[in-house]
């Protein structure tokens, strides 16, 4: 399985054709967080300084990190599903993959084999940012543990995409469909996920709750009762990935005049779905706020995730049991 | 052979332990609508290169596909050394060698990388993977280009490639999916003699083909393959064909030809005044003609037969089917 392994990444790195790709994804990359920097400066607020209003200078290295974090997952989600979405099919299509299945190597063995390799092409792709990413530490406001917990999450995020891939080239005949298929839950999770939750708002029934307010009396309203949907939102992998990231720990009663965290600006987001109804009013800030921070989303979302990966992974090595008894319409063997 | 026309349920030869290398009972396998193999029945001796002939669909890459391991019959049994591949075929992979009829190559790799690589794939130790890839490239005689990406090889040379693949881990029973398909006559030749050197080191070779003279170079018993099942298994030398039918043979001599053959009265048709095709029963009358037409001072130049005997055999079998 190494030598497999090896060999795949032999044949992936020789030729131009990747470097230029890894080339450009660190440009590109490099580009996006140098605007976010000049940005992040430019925006901070103006703040009365010993009677003076000047320009906060806050540390920007969570907004790049953070944003820096989010475009990398936005480009791994459209290179990732290429690196094995025609992997199977293709080398059927070659006639390479029957005589490696009559070979000694068992369907794992195959399946991981390329599972693996692709793993760490994606790692090389996510390699090329670590400097950026020194970058944005050194700008001050991120700590070593939030860097490390995000690149775990990313690597896992695109495993999932990796399995995906790996199980649409087995199951569709053609490269060029299973290739759409894999882009195809790749838009599912994204934007299909946040499409799936605000058209599931529609139904959502309405309760009449209790506004507390701190100065005047009460009153009532109707709010919607999320209740479960929240789970459609939550294996959105952008959702997974900002709210799993330890968050920056500012006093809750501190103000902050910096640019803003993009990840934390999704993870809180993503959170207040799970508030009851009764803490879901947020519109005046007479409004008793909700003290206690919900739960997280990001657990279920990444079981979500995980579960998707793992069936991928089950049904592709069972489909590549031999001897084969079905075949798809028009799949030859050889 | 006298009874070589009911000879299509001749058992094979006897091998040297009396066990056949190949076996299969029964064999079918559909593929939707299409009865790829019908009760496919054959047993092949040890030791032994077969020829398997068949016109294109007729099943012969669907029975090394589930000879191999690859594809599950839908009804029948099949066992390679005594050991059934739709039940075991990873203990089958071990000691058999599969080449298929269409296979293509990791570009990328240079050739010795490949059969590294497959080395690796058969589980081979180690230590032994880039020594036997050696050995392998020296065989096929492909060593100069050890080292050269396998997209610059030409067509022979790629098949000679799959071939050394095939042979990785030294199978006992090697099996061969139309191996000379778009080869020119010398890497057909090439081919051949690798083929024979792997009879002579004990291996069990059996070949599949429609081009049917380069098989009789090479085999030693025929299996005819017909619509998804056996029609036969003859040892190359008995063939039914050569003994009982008329054959054609292209005449040509120096000088005419034609007043000996008018004298002698046998069927022929004039290509030029020099050249004739002749069609006799039976090798013996064709010797018999030699010595006469040489007796009647023709000088005779060129008696040859035209096709092969598997050729012969292969139509008569093809016309015999769809009559």
């Amino acid at each position: 399985m190494n030598a497999l392994i090896r060999s795949d990444l032999k044949q992936r790195t020789r030729g131009k054709r990747w470097w230029i790709l890894l080339a450009l994804w660190t440009l590109l990359l490099l580009a996006l967080l140098a605007f976010v920097r000049s940005a992040a400066v430019r925006s901070q607020q103006f703040v009365s300084i010993e009677g003076q209003l000047r320009q906060a200078r806050e540390p920007v290295g969570p907004t790049m990190f953070g944003s820096l974090m989010l475009f990398t997952l936005i480009l791994a989600c459209l290179i990732v599903p290429s690196l094995t979405s025609t992997t199977i099919n293709g080398e059927r299509e070659r006639g390479t993959f029957a005589v490696l299945q009559a070979t000694m190597l068992r369907p794992w063995e195959i399946f991981f084999a390329k599972f693996f390799s692709a793993l760490a092409t994606t790692g090389a792709f996510l390699l090329a940012t670590v400097p950026l990413t020194l970058w944005c530490l050194s700008e001050g406001g991120v700590d070593v543990t939030r860097v490390v917990v995000t690149y775990l999450i990313l690597v896992l995020l695109c495993a999932v995409l990796l399995a995906v891939g790996l199980m649409t080239s087995t199951f569709l005949r053609r490269p060029a469909l299973s290739a759409v298929a894999s882009y195809g839950v790749v838009f599912a999770l994204t934007l299909g996920s946040l499409i799936i939750f605000g058209l599931s708002l529609v139904t959502a029934p309405t309760e009449e709750v209790t506004i507390e307010v701190r100065r005047g009396p009460d009153f009532t309203t109707e709010q919607q009762v999320i209740g479960w949907r929240w789970l459609l939102l939550a294996p959105n992998p952008f959702v997974v990935l900002a709210d799993a990231a330890p968050r920056r720990e500012v006093p809750r009663d501190q103000l902050t005049f910096g640019a803003p965290d993009p990840l934390a600006a999704i993870r809180d987001g993503a959170r207040a779905i799970r508030r009851p109804p009764e803490m879901q009013f947020g519109g005046r800030a007479e409004v008793v706020g909700p003290e206690e921070e919900p739960p997280a989303v990001w657990p279920a979302g990444m079981a979500i995730e995980l579960a998707l990966a793992l069936g991928a992974g089950y049904l592709t090595i069972r489909r590549l049991r031999i001897p084969a008894h079905r075949l798809a319409p028009g799949q030859r063997v050889a | 052979m006298s009874d070589s026309s009911t000879a299509i349920t001749m058992p094979p030869p006897p091998s040297p332990d009396g066990m056949p290398a190949i076996r299969t009972e029964g064999l079918g396998r559909s593929f939707g609508s299409v009865h790829a193999l019908n009760g496919f029945d054959v047993s092949l001796p040890a030791g032994e290169v077969c020829a398997l002939v068949g016109p294109n669909g007729s099943g012969k890459t669907t029975l090394l596909l589930i000879l191999a391991g690859l594809l599950g019959p839908d009804r029948g049994t099949a066992s390679l050394g005594g050991i059934n591949p739709t039940d075991h075929p990873f203990e089958v992979h071990r000691i058999v060698g599969w080449m298929p009829d269409f296979f293509g190559t990791y570009d990328d790799l240079t050739s010795f990388e490949y059969l590294e690589l497959f080395g690796a794939a058969y589980k081979l130790p180690v230590n032994q993977r880039a020594p036997r890839a050696r050995e392998l490239l020296h065989l096929v005689g492909l060593e100069p280009l050890a080292s050269s990406p396998v997209h610059t090889l030409s067509r022979g040379q790629k098949q000679r490639l799959g071939f050394a693949r095939s042979i990785v881990h030294s199978p006992t029973i090697l099996l061969l999916d139309e191996p000379a398909s778009g080869l020119d006559p010398r890497a057909r030749i090439e081919l051949r003699d690798l083929v024979r050197r792997q009879k002579r080191d004990g291996v069990t070779v059996v070949i599949s083909s429609h081009i049917l003279t380069e098989l009789e170079e090479m085999s030693d018993i025929v299996a005819f393959v017909d619509r998804g099942t056996c029609r036969g298994v003859y040892p190359l030398a008995e063939l039914p064909s050569t003994s009982t039918m008329g054959r054609r043979y292209r005449l040509r001599a120096l000088g005419s030809v034609e007043p000996a053959l008018g004298a002698l009265g046998c069927t022929w048709e004039r290509v030029s005044d020099e050249r004739a095709v002749v069609e006799i029963a039976t090798e013996e009358a064709a010797a018999d003609l030699v010595a006469q037409l040489v007796a009647r001072s023709v000088r005779v130049v060129e008696m040859t037969p035209i096709g092969g005997g598997l050729e012969d055999a292969f139509l008569a079998m093809d016309q015999g089917g769809r009559s």
